[in-house]
């Protein structure tokens, strides 16, 4: 640095010392940029106090690191000025114009990961001045920037230029190598997606995010109930309808195949995307009109399991598979275990069965207990199994035990098919949304339900939905002073009827009068409200709804029975009670009680 | 019936309506014959491979069985026998003992042989309980009344996982040994089997156990994980299990007998064999991957119906033999024909569908007697190896062996050429034992005479030798030259000399070339190519598509081709991408237009974003503002349920993405 100095001819007197003491000191490896602290310290003051007098009465008592930031500022500012003036510490006395490109600074972050510069701050802090902390940060970079700037000698820094057009020079220069530029981590790389093997496209497909999210809100937009869902996809004619039909009937150009490879003892595994319920249905259409009567006349049964419904166990399967083989005429009652099940029904197999299940990697039977039934039941020389897989990842359910036994031959069977049975499309986005399920039926079911109860059960309830929109008037009346979060606003709950109060965004109302609690939901960022259980109970004592808290607990258990009220503990454990019901539908209710 | 949960099918209409009986054309026609020749074809070839399989084991069965008889008579006291099965990682040899085992001793009264897993029960009172009804559940059927009337005579009910009971039912019974099976020692809790096997032990003087081990590590493991009571209980010996490699090549070579009349090509089977020995596989799938190669070549190769030898010209269609005729090989030959002009018999083949028959016949007859033939030839291979190298760890596999030489890569190739010139440098010792060895083989008739005649000179060289004893050197072996070393002029120089070699030795040498060059003409003529032979289409099946599209599917890649390529799959007109560059289009289905836009974002996505650009992308296309939030809707949760998102807790409105695309 020394050397880079010496072509420009240093004006001050006072200044050389200060090099050669540098040296001595051994701190001029820096390349590396300050900190706001330092800065602090190497700025000058507002009042443009020419620095040169300055700075040798402070260095008797400064330390080296102070020196040394010193020198870099000194030496940017020379470097930044080609043409130093007879004072050229008047450089700094505009701090304004520094502020234009504090975009521009090319590796604040380096500093910090510097060791030395930290104990360099670490000691300038512990006299450090009180400074103008306007612009000082911006001030510091444009010396660091001109630093560079030199140091990558094509920097065109003209030789009669003013003040504003040095600044913007360091902008356009090319900044050093070392490191990222600020931002740049966040920054997609232009990598290309040709070919690149598939761990490296993890990483490109995985890019750090965050600045390309918007702040956009999904609030505004308005999710479909469950009748306009279905009202909606049924007027909805897909284009694709004649292709997917074509699709479907090359599938089951392979039946024969097919058939002839379950003969031969294999499971058939069917893949890919979209729903392959109906060629499911239509391939057992098939074996049933093919099937070789036996004499009997009695076709050869088939088992059809549809394994993405709810609650659906494998004993279930167990007992319709019996029930299949020994016809209607007798019953055959399995019990115990399911492998114990699957003994007894093995014992009664006589003659050959056909079980399909769709969607065998759906919840309810993923559980490797449920697979291990399932292969036992597939391996039975009597059984012909076929099973269709949804997820990419099917295959990872399975160990070689359990493929053995299955005996699999996969098929790729894309159907592009509607997933209409497999999905309950309404809940399971308002899940992934991290909202509450809409509750099938919303204000006429909850009315229709209310009026069937007695009266004092209904008195609650309405003594429940007051309590709660009162908390809710309150929140907002007292939005400026006791929420601290944003995107709440009137217009939220005016423009959603169904979901208000869990659309809007973060929001943190504190309990007015200490008797009602708001609390954060469940889901991400949903939040509900809710009255504590004990104030519920207090307020229904004094109006005389119910007598004791025997007689409270059996009507709320009531109204949970029937879905009408929502209830769970907040982080301190106090019970709250809600309901399931946007605002507008909760004030509608009212009404109708009252 | 979408949201019931199991039903048995009945289809809509109870009686269907009265279908046009289409009877199979062309090709098709002939699936029934070809099935049956199927079913007769793989019948014999899987009977082969089940009873090469069960001879491997053959010899630890028979151990095991000894072992549990004795420890039938002995009563020792204290300690429950205990036989430990050392199978290596495989699963399926051990199953494949055990049940063998089960199968010959459950056949014995007065034994009982049940086999437990880890998934039999969590907890002790489950597996005892399961043990328990697994003992006492054998023959029920036979003295049920009895039974009845005994359990009534106790009065008292027992629980079910008291050990009473089986003792009982042993005593009733008079049994003289109830062996347990552990198959999957390594996956049971150790503490909960130590609880069990000292539980056993208590009761081992009113139930005579043994217990049978079956362990994929080492003893050293299963006796760190028993605790020290439980160790004491028992009273063990090791017994090995074949390794699986060992079962793949008994497989193999039951599927490569000479008399199969279809072969497995050397590109199938080699992919066949790496992917057995990539991921350890039971020898089932191995076994099923050759059925399957079977399956395809019956189902989709119509000649395949000249397989069957006793098939008659009457019962072939006429389209089989148009088919014959376009065979490639088949056109090389008429060529060749040509070239000999023979032109009377190539016309004969034209016109005459009998005659054809007959060729047809004669040159299956002849190629899988050729593929037979390269088998053997395989054999005298490996014998080469051994002697040559010494060893048996030395000698390459049979089956890679025969990919090899499937493949032609082995006449004349460099390991052929090394072994015939390491043979030619043996003692005459080794020799001997070569030539006796090679003779062993079923070679042809000719050869072994020639051996013989070989033999019977060496035989003759080496008695009447005058120092009678001292085997004979080869002129070839580089040993019996020696190095010289020699300092001139301060440089170092190598000379070269050999050994002064007897007349004996020298005749001894020419003898040996013989033998070489008689070996390498067999195997030159022997090693040929495949693909050479007239109507190798028939009896030699190569595909490898089918099975690795039946047995290594891709199910994530296919879904992501699905969704971000529909056009492949659909073959629509409107999504057909322009320049083979996939593009983002309203054509599109609606999930797959969501998917690529998922694609686009990064690990978080805003779903107001998304929203938004979906809605740009769908654009004008037709549909109100409200069908594409429906289908918006459903492609969310569609891409949901196939694992491709989940809610976050990070932000709200926001989820996450879970796969990225192309692993």
């Amino acid at each position: 640095m020394a050397k880079r100095k010496q072509p420009e001819a240093s004006p001050e007197v006072a200044e050389t010392p200060s090099k050669r003491r540098r040296k001595t000191t051994e701190v001029p490896t820096t390349n590396g940029i300050h900190n706001e602290e330092e800065e602090a310290e190497a700025i000058p003051k507002p009042n443009n106090t020419p620095k040169k007098q300055e700075i040798p009465s402070r260095r008797k008592r400064k330390s080296a690191a102070e020196i040394l930031v010193e020198e870099e500022e000194e030496e940017g500012n020379d470097a930044g000025s080609p043409t130093p003036k007879a004072n050229g510490r008047t450089l700094f006395s505009t701090p304004r114009r520094t502020k234009k490109h504090t975009n521009g600074t090319p590796s604040k972050s380096k500093a910090n990961n510097s060791a030395r510069r930290k104990s360099a701050r670490a000691l300038a802090e512990q006299d450090e001045e009180e400074d103008d902390w306007d612009g000082q940060a911006a001030l510091a970079r444009e010396i660091l920037e001109d630093e560079d700037g030199q140091v990558l000698v094509e920097a065109p820094v003209g030789g009669e230029q003013d003040e504003n057009e040095t600044t913007t020079t360091p902008v356009q220069t090319p900044s050093r190598g070392r490191g990222r530029p600020k931002g740049a981590r966040n920054r997609r790389s232009p990598t290309p997606e040709g070919n690149i093997p598939p761990e490296e496209r993890y990483f490109f497909q995985n890019r750090a995010g965050p600045p390309q999210i918007s702040n956009n809100k999904f609030t505004s937009v308005k999710l479909l109930t469950h009748d306009e869902y279905y009202e909606h996809i049924q007027s909805y004619t897909d284009r694709h309808d004649a292709d997917q039909a074509r699709l479907m009937n090359l599938h089951a150009r392979s039946f024969p195949q097919w058939k002839f490879e379950m003969s031969q003892g294999f499971g058939l595994c069917l893949y890919g995307y979209g729903s392959k319920r109906a060629l499911v249905t239509k391939f057992a259409e098939y074996l049933y009109k093919t099937a070789s009567k036996p004499a009997s006349s009695h076709h050869p049964p088939i088992v059809i399991v549809n394994g993405y419904t709810p609650k659906l166990s494998v004993r279930h399967i167990l007992n319709t598979v019996a029930s299949a083989i020994v016809g209607e005429d007798e019953t055959l009652r399995l019990v115990g275990q399911p492998h114990e099940m699957l003994d007894t029904l093995f014992a009664h197999l006589t003659a050959p069965v056909t079980v399909m299940i769709n969607s065998i990697d759906a919840g309810p039977l993923r559980r490797g207990a449920v697979q291990s039934v399932l292969a036992r039941l597939a391996d039975h020389h009597m059984v012909s199994f076929l099973a269709t897989a949804d997820s990419p990842t099917f295959a990872a359910m399975w160990n070689s035990t359990l493929l053995d036994r299955f005996r699999f031959v996969y098929h790729d069977c894309t159907t592009f098919a509607a997933y209409s049975a497999e999905i309950n499309v309404v809940d399971d986005v308002h899940e992934l949304l991290g909202r509450k399920r809409m509750r099938i039926g919303g204000k006429e079911g909850i009315g229709f339900v209310l009026r069937s109860l007695p009266e004092n059960a209904r008195n609650l309830y309405r003594l429940l939905l007051s309590e709660i929109l009162t908390i809710l008037v309150d929140g907002i009346d007292g939005d400026g002073a006791t929420t601290t979060a944003t995107g709440f606003d009137d217009e939220d709950d005016n423009d959603n009827e169904a979901a208000a109060e869990t659309e809007a965004g973060p929001r943190r109302i504190s309990t007015t009068a200490g008797r009602a609690a708001i609390q954060k939901g469940e889901g991400a960022g949903a939040e509900e409200v809710g009255v504590e259980y004990r104030t519920l109970y207090e307020k229904a004592s004094t109006d005389f709804i119910c007598s004791s808290s025997m007689n409270f607990q059996f009507l709320l258990k009531e109204f949970h029975d029937h879905q009408l009220i929502t209830s769970r503990r907040d982080a301190t454990g106090t019970q709250l009670l809600g309901v399931p019901l946007g605002r507008e539908e909760m004030e509608a209710v009212l009404e109708d009680l009252s | 019936m979408e949201y019931e949960k199991c039903y048995a099918f009945e289809p809509e209409s109870a009686r269907p309506a009265k279908r046009r009986r289409v009877e199979p054309q062309g090709l098709h026609a002939s699936w029934r014959a070809r099935h049956e020749a199927y079913q007769k074809a793989w019948r014999e070839q899987k009977q082969r491979i089940d009873a090469e399989l069960s001879s491997i084991n053959s010899s630890t069965v028979l151990e095991l069985t000894k072992f549990l008889d004795g420890a039938a008579q002995s009563n020792s006291p204290g300690a429950i026998p205990t036989a430990v099965l050392s199978t290596g990682p495989d699963t399926s040899s051990r199953t494949s003992v055990i049940q063998q085992l089960s199968g010959t001793q459950n056949l014995l009264a007065r034994k009982v042989f049940i086999s437990i897993s880890a998934t039999t029960g969590g907890n002790l009172k489950a597996l005892l309980k399961a043990t328990i009804q697994k003992a006492t559940s054998r023959n029920e059927g036979i003295d049920d009344q009895e039974d009845d009337s005994a359990a009534q005579n106790k009065g008292a009910k027992l629980l079910n996982y008291d050990l009473q009971i089986l003792a009982n039912y042993v005593r009733e019974k008079r049994l003289q040994q109830v062996a347990i099976a552990i198959q999957d020692t390594e996956a049971f809790d150790s503490e909960l089997l130590s609880e069990l096997i000292e539980l056993l032990g208590c009761w081992l003087d009113r139930i005579p156990f043994v217990f049978l081990f079956t362990i994929a590590t080492s003893l050293d493991i299963l006796q760190q994980r028993l605790s020290k009571g439980a160790i004491k209980c028992l009273k063990g010996q090791l017994f090995d299990v074949a390794p699986s490699e060992d079962e793949v090549e008994r497989a193999f070579e039951a599927i490569t007998n000479p008399s199969t009349s279809l072969w497995i090509g050397p590109e199938l089977m080699s992919t066949a064999l790496e992917r057995q020995s990539d991921y350890i596989q039971s020898i089932g799938s191995f076994v099923g991957a050759a059925q399957y190669a079977y399956m395809s070549s019956y189902y989709a190769n119509a000649l395949s119906i000249f397989l069957d030898p006793a098939i008659k010209p009457s019962e072939v269609s006429a389209d089989h033999f148009e088919a014959l005729r376009n065979l490639d090989s088949f056109r090389d030959y008429c060529r060749g024909l040509l070239d000999n002009n023979e032109i009377v018999r190539l016309r004969g083949l034209f016109d005459s569908d009998d005659s054809l028959l007959k060729v047809v016949r004669a040159e299956l007859n002849r190629g899988t007697e050729a593929l037979a033939n390269v088998m053997i030839a395989v054999e005298v291979v490996r014998e080469l190896q051994l002697w040559a190298q010494g060893s048996r760890a030395a000698v390459t596999s049979k089956s890679k062996l025969y990919c090899q030489a499937m493949s032609n890569k082995l006449a004349g190739s460099s390991l052929v050429r090394s072994l015939l010139l390491s043979t030619r440098k043996a003692r005459s010792d080794a020799a001997m034992r070569t030539l006796t060895a090679v003779m062993g083989v079923d070679i042809p008739k000719n050869l072994k005479q020639q051996c013989a005649k070989i033999r019977k000179e060496l035989t003759d060289m080496v008695m009447n030798q005058p120092n009678t004893g001292q085997t004979l050197r080869s002129e070839d072996n580089i040993r019996n030259s020696t190095l010289r070393t020699t300092v001139v002029a301060q440089k170092v120089e190598l000379s070269k000399q050999k050994s002064t070699l007897s007349k004996q030795d020298a005749a001894y040498t020419a003898l040996l070339r013989r033998f070489t060059d008689l070996l390498d003409g067999y195997l030159n003529k022997t090693f040929i190519d495949p693909k050479s032979l007239l109507f190798h289409e028939i009896f030699l099946y190569d595909l490898k598509s089918p099975n690795r599209e039946t047995f290594t599917p891709r199910p994530r890649h296919a879904i992501e081709r699905a969704l971000a390529a529909p056009h492949d799959y659909l073959d629509c007109s409107c999504c057909a991408p322009e320049q083979g560059d996939v593009t983002l289009a309203a054509s599109q289905p609606a999930t797959a237009v969501l998917y690529q836009l998922y694609l686009e974002s990064g690990s978080l996505i805003n779903v107001s974003d998304l929203w938004q650009a979906f809605q740009a992308v769908l654009g004008d296309a037709g549909q109100t503002e409200q069908q594409q939030m429906a289908l918006f809707l459903r492609d969310l949760a569609e891409l949901r349920y196939l694992g491709l998102v989940k809610g976050t807790r990070k932000r709200a409105d926001h989820i996450a993405k879970v796969v990225w695309k192309g692993l």
